[in-house]
């Protein structure tokens, strides 16, 4: 799908121009490269936004209401049934909130982007360094749960490694959406739907905090149809490392949902930003 | 040697706003060339679309024998452009606005950063290189945008509106970093609607108002066919200014309002300005200069809008 531009002589640019379309990955990490400075820039407070959190979260929801709660179906304490649920979550919320937020800043009042495709930048790098780095927000934000909940004992298999890959994806995901959303939104307040009517309900009904098998029957294909049921579905199996095919095939369904949305979020992006 | 620029009948438009109304122009290696022409003429549009920035909505334009549209990534490799206003990167310090310029051009980390280093001094910022954008004033931001396009060593330098809003000291500092870079090979292309700037720098202008072109030559050139040698500068009343019009109309001699002054392009003023301070109306006698050109050219449609 990456193209790897370096320098193109005129004869070699004629040639190339049925793949135009194409993203460069080189320019595309000079992006993500140039989001990841500023990440670390504002390391502290990016970090302690992300961590305190999740955190709060499952020491309140997993050990205080889990208490209530006896145990799962499967014989999972309900703390270990939350914690990957919250460390999908997380990556959802961290990827969409500087896809959404942070992305239409840049492309608005901040003019970040306005420069970029004044270089040879095009728009097609543009969503896949935008994308590459929200999904490594994602990933940030997954992993670092991932660490608490081992530290506290409830990461059972070294399966668990893989949660970082697998919170690339999330991210991945949610950058699409989070990145459209920002294309086709007219001011910041219209950003803010993308949390209200998407965000939040998921991370309610996607089986972060209770099985989906709760749900009535038909929503049940629609929750995971969104790419959180999936995703939560995946870190879940590999917390407790048990692993089947049915988690590759939830890891292959983000990455179809994550390519679809890329070329989504190139339209739209071309849509807004070449005029 | 072939024209860098080459625009044939562009036209750009925006739903019902025709922007660029079918322009024709080319601009030669190594020359300054001048876009001119009053607010809301063309003049960002035009450029934007030489830089591929814009794609042209019909009509043919090419940089360096390339498609604007077709091969724009390539089109930009070769361009430094400095768009209107400000577009720094307000989230990190002025050095790595420099280093992350660079990288979009592909340049090797090493000669990256050693011309990263060379701009700063340049732009006389190597004291600020740690500073946030916010925190520059809004001639170091302007030399920093300048610096940052030239950082790449480009054959064509965009520019629109190089020194809108600075102070003489920036402004001769910037106009001799052009001069300085034209006389290195890089073409100039840039937009203004200051006169002195457009005497200053350009070897050859177009003006242009409501997307079209009204006339183009060197400044010489302009000055000598549009303005005459000299121009009286007079100031009546408004009530009084058509009359003086008229009379001047029966003598053959042309004449147009430009602000509350009314302006007579002419060979020998002198007989003139002496009839007229005979009628105690104070007339200047002066070399006729672009900004005549600009005035005449493109006035009467500005006194129509202001009406």
């Amino acid at each position: 799908m990456v193209q790897l531009q370096l320098q193109t002589t005129p004869s070699q640019a004629t040639a190339t121009n049925q793949w135009a379309w194409l993203p460069s990955l080189r320019l595309a990490l000079v992006i993500w490269r140039r989001n990841w400075h500023v990440f670390l820039k504002n390391a502290f407070t990016d970090v302690t936004g992300l961590v305190m959190e999740p955190i709060i979260t499952l020491g309140a929801i997993g050990f205080g209401l889990g208490q209530f709660v006896g145990q799962m179906q499967d014989g999972q304490s309900y703390v270990e049934y939350v914690a990957p649920g919250i460390a999908a979550g997380y990556a959802m919320f961290n990827a969409l909130f500087d896809s959404a937020f942070g992305f239409y800043m840049r492309m608005s009042s901040q003019r970040v982007v306005a420069h970029m495709l004044e270089t040879p930048v095009e728009v097609q790098d543009l969503a896949l360094g935008e994308m590459l780095w929200s999904g490594t927000r994602g990933m940030i934000a997954c992993t670092i749960i991932l660490t608490f909940a081992a530290a506290l004992g409830l990461v059972a298999s070294p399966w668990a490694v893989l949660v970082t890959p697998a919170g690339f994806l999330v991210g991945l995901a949610f950058a699409g959406i989070g990145i459209s959303a920002s294309a086709a939104a007219r001011s910041m307040n219209s950003v803010t739907l993308v949390f209200t009517l998407l965000a939040t309900p998921m991370y309610f009904f996607s089986g972060v905090f209770f099985p989906i098998t709760s749900l009535p029957g038909f929503a049940q294909p629609l929750v995971w149809a969104l790419p959180l049921t999936p995703g939560t579905y995946l870190i879940r199996g590999l917390m407790r490392g048990d692993v089947g095919w049915e988690h590759l095939a939830a890891a292959l369904w983000l990455a179809v949902f994550s390519t679809v949305f890329f070329f989504l979020t190139r339209w739209l992006l071309r849509r807004r930003l070449i005029k | 040697m072939q024209p860098i620029v080459i625009a044939r009948n562009v036209v750009k438009r925006y739903n019902e706003l025709t922007a660029v109304n079918g322009v024709t122009f080319a601009v030669n290696q190594g020359e300054c060339f001048g876009l001119l022409g009053p607010n809301g003429a063309g003049k960002t549009t035009t450029i934007r679309m030489v830089c591929a920035i814009s794609p042209p909505t019909s009509g043919e334009l090419f940089v360096d024998g390339k498609d604007v549209v077709r091969s724009g990534r390539q089109v930009r490799a070769i361009l430094g452009v400095v768009p209107q206003g400000d577009d720094l990167d307000p989230d990190v310090s002025v050095y790595t606005n420099l280093l992350i310029h660079a990288r979009f051009y592909g340049l090797p980390e090493p000669e990256a950063r050693r011309r990263v280093e060379e701009t700063l001094e340049k732009v006389r910022l190597a004291d600020r290189r740690k500073s946030e954008v916010d925190a520059l004033s809004g001639g170091m931001k302007r030399r920093l945008a300048i610096g940052r396009a030239l950082l790449t060593r480009p054959a064509l330098l965009a520019i629109d509106e190089p020194t809108l809003g600075l102070d003489p000291h920036n402004r001769h500092l910037i106009w001799d970093w052009f001069r300085e870079v034209k006389r290195q090979g890089t073409t100039l292309l840039l937009t203004t609607n200051n006169m002195d700037e457009a005497s200053a720098l350009c070897d050859r202008l177009i003006i242009i108002d409501h997307g079209r072109i009204l006339a183009e030559g060197t400044p010489q050139e302009l000055v000598g066919t549009h303005a005459g040698t000299q121009v009286l500068e007079i100031r009546v009343t408004a009530d009084r200014r058509e009359m003086y019009r008229a009379r001047f109309a029966q003598r053959g001699l042309e004449s147009y309002e430009a602000g509350s002054a009314l302006i007579v392009p002419m060979t020998d003023g002198t007989a003139l300005s002496q009839e007229l301070e005979h009628d105690g109306v104070s007339a200047l006698r002066r070399p006729a200069t672009l900004e005549d050109v600009f005035l005449r050219l493109t006035g009467r449609d500005i006194n129509e809008d202001m009406r």
